[in-house]
């Protein structure tokens, strides 16, 4: 089926990277990793910010040149996950208080927001997410088993790489 | 009394079903979608052929939006990758950790020039 991987995952897809490495390497098989379209969104929001011209920069123009390929895996966006989603955010609004913040409140809830959509995509179809912040995804896989006890729980994996 | 009973009851009399333009045809229905065709043709009182007909206009809709959606997004990510243009033979790409940094901006809020 695949593994959906977070955020953290894919801003390491670049050339030569050991994430890009893997995804190649995996393409046709079980671990194939799945790409969360927020990801993608916030990764293609940031390597654009960092270079603002109005052309896309080179690394843009690379990972989606790499995410349009037909072996790359998309994970999903679907309705149970947009109502899953929108339960978990309801249930817990603003990120939990895992550990040390490092980042200001206003990055944490832009990181937990996403981290959310995340982990309800994954859960709706399945497949469980790979990430290094594994606190955050239990936490949400925690809320996910609280609202819906007869579903499949959201296993949390390390980073494959 | 079952639901299909009650259906039955409620049901207006059977009539004839409109006379349709096109190619008469032989097949083979499955089971729960005759089933799901006579029970339609309950409710709103017509044939079973009838129902059919109407559950196929109804699906080639359906059928027809999904594909107009997927035409559609294909058309956009030709789109995108033609305004990106090609990947130039000696893209100088971010180092590794600016790569990163630049991917994540929006989480750690590292605004500052590469």
């Amino acid at each position: 089926m695949g593994v959906a991987w977070d955020t953290g995952l894919v801003s390491r897809l670049r050339p030569g990277s050991g994430e890009y490495e893997f995804l190649v390497a995996t393409a046709l098989t079980d671990d194939r990793p799945l790409i969360p379209l927020p990801s993608i969104a916030e990764v293609v929001s940031g390597l654009s910010l960092r270079v603002r011209t109005t052309r896309p920069s080179a690394e843009v123009v690379w990972l989606v040149r790499l995410l349009s390929r037909p072996y790359v895996g998309v994970l999903p966006a679907t309705l149970p996950a947009a109502v899953a989603a929108g339960r978990v955010r309801a249930a817990q609004p603003f990120p939990p208080a895992l550990r040390r913040p490092r980042r200001s409140k206003a990055e944490r809830r832009v990181a937990w927001a996403t981290d959310i959509q995340i982990g309800a995509q994954a859960w709706a179809v399945g497949v469980p997410v790979a990430t290094e912040s594994a606190a955050d995804f239990e936490h949400i896989a925690e809320i996910l088993g609280d609202l819906y006890p007869k579903a499949k729980p959201l296993d949390v994996l390390p980073s494959p790489v | 009394m079952c639901y299909g009973d009650a259906v039955a009851r409620q049901a207006p009399e059977r009539k004839r079903a409109p006379r349709r333009a096109g190619t008469r045809t032989t097949l083979r229905v499955p089971g729960d979608l005759a089933e799901k065709a006579d029970g339609l043709a309950r409710v709103l009182g017509t044939t079973a052929n009838d129902a059919l007909i109407r559950m196929a206009e109804r699906g080639a809709l359906l059928y027809a939006q999904e594909v107009q959606m997927a035409q559609a997004a294909e058309h956009q990510l030709a789109a995108i990758l033609d305004a990106h243009g090609e990947i130039p033979p000696n893209a100088d790409y971010l180092p590794s950790e600016a790569w990163r940094e630049a991917a994540l901006v929006l989480r750690t809020g590292r605004f500052g020039p590469i």
